[in-house]
């Protein structure tokens, strides 16, 4: 049975119209995301679920597909986990291009590209910035030694343990941030000696207050951790160094501005981070201090001298600097892993509704960590707070739930060993909490008691 | 009874009509895709440095009501000329989408300028959890008088299944994520990245621990064989020192004043994980002080209500065994599962999924095995904000 054909000039204008067709179809679009972390996983899982047909491309510094950073400095130094508990799961199929072991070095926002080594250009219809932060290098710091060591990602992980497994028994941690605080209770927990030095009065008092933070110091103490507070290392010597050799015996001697000299065979640093933004230097992106975007999480691009949103760069995880309206219009960076989940799944629907329509990301910041078997949990930003009270339990056994609050306002709650407990108050987050009395409420009987 | 196709009343539903976002349309014909679509200034009162924002004009808000009573926007359509709110101006495929996810301009906004002006009442926070959650006495507290300078943003983190404010008076629901298409755990993890580094630790002996603090009195513990911490009190002047120079001394134990000298002695240890409550290898969590038993249950074991399930069991089920006495179990499969010796209590999921987690008072996690097909998003948030990434899906559970 022959089907009928059209005239053979028809047939030819045709097949012209189907080749043109084909010529001039729409080019698929494509997200690339930069940095292969938690925040670009969910990011790339959130457009999938959203229905992106398109390309996603990932463009990530480690080798490794994205993994869970956070068990680094607990379970794993701790020698009570497995390396297989760093996966995360993925409810979507990605079907994405991983660019893994390949850093950007540079972006083109006029013309949406991103620049690789070797000359090489990716273009993108939108970006998804979320290459994190990397350690904060303290001045003087031998971190070439192998007896010297951050703690950031999994190589960092990998060698330290390989260290310490190489017969330390000492370790001296610099920084009393959460994962200077982690590394000395699972290293404790391990049996070896641990002394902490740190700048500030308290274990992590920039993050949690000085009174929570007051704490955290005497739970550390009482689990013999040595701690040197309120000093700061101004030398350095290492085993393997040339020209300054530490005492026989010990791998990393550190002098303090106090005088005073610690010897240990491995030494921690763990002083803070600063947002990998190098490769964003020159892109007209404001990147001082993380990458600013608007609420929305639509970077902010440097128009000349006006600040316009790029609609196509979005900026999601540690290293975003953003406005939380939850709390107010100052942006900020916001270092927690819940956080930078959300923020990634928030980046992503911005980024396919446009800054016109997509709505502002106003999460409630959730942390957690913990040490020597108390679980300290907490929403908000108590690191604003310039108040901070008791709301339930006991301090002394550990059991409690402490509100912080800025002029009256709540802006943070932290918990010990109540985590339950702490789900009513980050509904409490910009409420004061001395509102009136509602009629037909009983009125409070006692006053809150102080920490 | 047939369904009304296009009922107001009812929920948009997503499956239906594709996720309309800016990328899912065609290209109009004369638009040059690799341009960066149209700047817009950031919103009012977003401080950067640079000169003030002119404001984009803002349409009345009869118009809006006008505008909706007349022909209810439907996703995909073309608004009327000069009725969306980024104007003619705006590119065609700017009107909103299927999520009317945020508010018409002026609703809820303050201007952060004059300081003056934060006589606003702040709106009530937005429902973050489900409804049935009793954690806020929102309409038993009166409005208050807001002093501070942080207004409770009246617009709603995004997220699944949350509730949007269109307009005043006018809810609709933001269509949940379609589901996912493939079932599959995420292949990547690169196993033997890193060698298993052989233990070389200490063994451990029996003894007692003079530690006092929550740590359990019992428990073996490891002999101190290393040095102690050494702290040179000479404050450092002249050439480097060499080795053995310096005296060892013993473990600064204060953080008050430098060079605390204290005799070398062995420090207790603090106990390995094998308080009398974790039961098995030691590997658990280590029980907290003051915390009940460690333990997590699901429902279903515990002949627990269905929680906000939608069908009950079909009237005759051939193959269902009735078991006398005995709590009733479900015959569903159970999708959710978490592990006992990871979870430690967070309660993250009960925050992600309240109507599937319970963290009750006796200090266990109680939890749906089997959760209604319409809870599965936010499970799935939950196992995925797990700080212990505790909680496991089966199949991926779409
Ligand atoms: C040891 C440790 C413990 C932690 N514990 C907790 C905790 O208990 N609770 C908590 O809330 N948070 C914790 N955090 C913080 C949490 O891990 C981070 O908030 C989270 O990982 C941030 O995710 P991200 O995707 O923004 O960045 P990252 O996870 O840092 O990912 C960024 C990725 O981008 C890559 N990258 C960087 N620059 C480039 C470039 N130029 N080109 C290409 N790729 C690049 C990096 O290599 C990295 O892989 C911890 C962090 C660490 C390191
Ligand atoms: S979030 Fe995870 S760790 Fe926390 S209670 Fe739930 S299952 Fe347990």
């Amino acid at each position: 049975m022959t089907r009928p054909r059209p005239r053979p000039d028809i047939a030819h204008a045709l097949a012209r119209v189907g080749w043109a067709r084909i010529e001039h179809r729409p080019r698929p679009h494509s997200v690339v995301i930069a940095g292969a972390g938690i925040a670009g996983l969910r990011a790339a899982e959130r457009l999938r679920e959203r229905g992106f047909d398109g390309q996603i491309v990932f463009v990530g510094e480690e080798p490794h597909k994205p993994y869970n950073r956070t068990p680094l400095s607990k379970q794993l130094l701790a020698r009570t986990g497995r390396l297989g508990d760093l996966k995360l799961p993925v409810f979507s199929d990605l079907d994405a291009i991983w660019r893994l072991g390949t850093r950007a070095l540079g972006l083109d926002v006029a013309r949406n590209r991103l620049l690789l080594a070797r000359g090489e250009e990716v273009e993108y219809d939108g970006l998804v910035i979320a290459t994190g932060v990397e350690a904060r290098h303290l001045p003087g710091t031998p971190l070439w030694s192998d007896h010297v060591w951050t703690l950031r990602d999994m190589t960092d992980a990998r060698g330290l343990s390989r260290r310490l497994a190489d017969g330390a028994r000492h370790i001296a941690v610099i920084g009393t941030g959460f994962i200077g605080c982690e590394i000395a209770s699972s290293l404790r927990g391990r049996g070896l000696d641990v002394t902490v030095i740190g700048r500030g009065g308290a274990l992590m008092s920039s993050a949690i207050g000085k009174q929570v933070g007051g704490l955290m110091t005497r739970l550390h103490r009482n689990n013999q951790v040595a701690l040197l507070l309120g000093r700061n290392p101004v030398r350095w010597a290492t085993a393997d160094s040339l020209t300054e050799r530490p005492r026989s015996g010990a791998g990393v001697s550190i002098w303090l501005d106090d005088g005073g000299r610690v010897d240990a065979d491995v030494a921690v640093v763990a002083v803070g981070a600063l947002p990998a933004t190098r490769w964003l230097q020159g892109s007209g992106l404001d990147v001082t201090d993380g990458v600013l975007t608007g609420p929305t999480t639509h970077a902010v691009y440097m128009d000349g001298t006006t600040p316009v949103l790029a609609p196509s760069v979005v900026a999601a995880g540690d290293v975003a600097r953003w406005p939380n309206l939850l709390f107010d219009w100052t942006p900020r960076r916001v270092e927690h892993w819940i956080t930078a989940s959300e923020h990634g799944q928030a980046a992503a629907d911005a980024l396919l509704l446009g800054p016109d329509q997509a709505s502002a990301f106003t999460p409630t910041p959730r942390f957690w960590t913990e040490q020597f078997g108390v679980r300290l949990q907490g929403v908000g930003r108590p690191g604003l707070a310039d108040a901070c009270c008791l709301a339930e339990g006991s301090t002394k056994s550990l059991e409690f739930v402490a509100v912080y609050t800025r002029q009256g306002v709540v802006v943070g709650a932290v918990s010990a060993n109540a985590g339950v407990r702490l789900l009513e108050y980050a509904d409490l987050i910009g409420w004061p909490l001395d509102a009136p009395t509602p009629a037909g409420m009983p009125a409070p009987r006692t006053p809150m008691a102080t920490v | 009874m047939a369904s009304t196709a296009g009922n107001d009343n009812q929920p948009h539903d997503f499956r239906q009509t594709a996720w309309d976002s800016r990328w899912m349309r065609p290209p109009s014909p004369g638009e040059d895709l690799r341009q960066p679509g149209p700047r817009t200034p950031p919103d009012p009162g977003f401080t950067v440095t640079g000169p003030a924002w002119s404001l984009p004009p803002e349409p009345s808000p009869g118009e809006w009501q006008a505008a909706s009573a007349t022909s209810p926007p439907v996703p995909g359509q073309s608004p009327p000329p000069g009725s969306g709110p980024s104007g003619p101006a705006g590119p065609p495929w700017s009107w909103p989408p299927s999520p009317p996810s945020v508010l018409p301009p002026g609703e809820g906004r303050v201007s952060a300028g004059s300081p003056g002006d934060w006589r606003m009442v702040p709106p009530p926070p937005p429902p973050r959890f489900d409804e049935s959650h009793p954690s806020w006495p929102r309409d038993a507290i009166a409005p208050v008088p807001f002093t501070g300078p942080a207004p409770v943003p009246s617009v709603l983190p995004p997220g699944e299944g949350r509730v949007s404010a269109g307009s005043p008076g006018d809810w609709r629901m933001v269509p949940s994520p379609p589901p996912p298409r493939f079932d599959e755990a995420h292949p990547s993890w690169p196993r033997d990245a890193i060698a298993p580094v052989p233990f070389t630790g200490p063994v451990p002996v029996t003894g007692t621990v003079t530690g006092s603090m929550p740590i359990p009195a019992t428990g073996p513990r490891y002999p101190f064989a290393s040095q102690a911490t050494h702290v040179d009190p000479a404050p450092m002047t002249g050439p480097v020192p060499t080795a053995g120079l310096a005296p060892s001394l013993g473990p600064a134990r204060s953080d008050t004043g430098p060079g605390v000298v204290v005799p070398s002695s062995s420090l207790p240890v603090p106990a390995e994980r094998t308080g009398p409550l974790a039961t098995g290898a030691g590997t658990g969590p280590r029980p907290a002080m003051g915390t009940g038993p460690l333990d997590v249950t699901p429902l279903a074991r515990l002949g627990g209500s269905a929680v906000g399930r939608q069908a009950g069991r079909p009237a005759f089920q051939p193959n269902l065994r009735r078991r006398p006495g005995g709590p009733r179990r479900r015959s569903e499969p159970a999708v959710v599962s978490v592990d006992n010796n990871r979870c430690h209590l967070y309660a993250i999921c009960q925050q992600e999924a309240p109507s599937s987690f319970l963290l009750a008072d006796d200090h266990r996690l109680y939890y749906d095995a089997s959760p209604p097909s319409h809870q599965m998003a936010s499970v799935r948030q939950a196992a995925r904000l797990c700080p212990m990434q505790a909680i496991t899906l089966e199949n991926g559970a779409r």
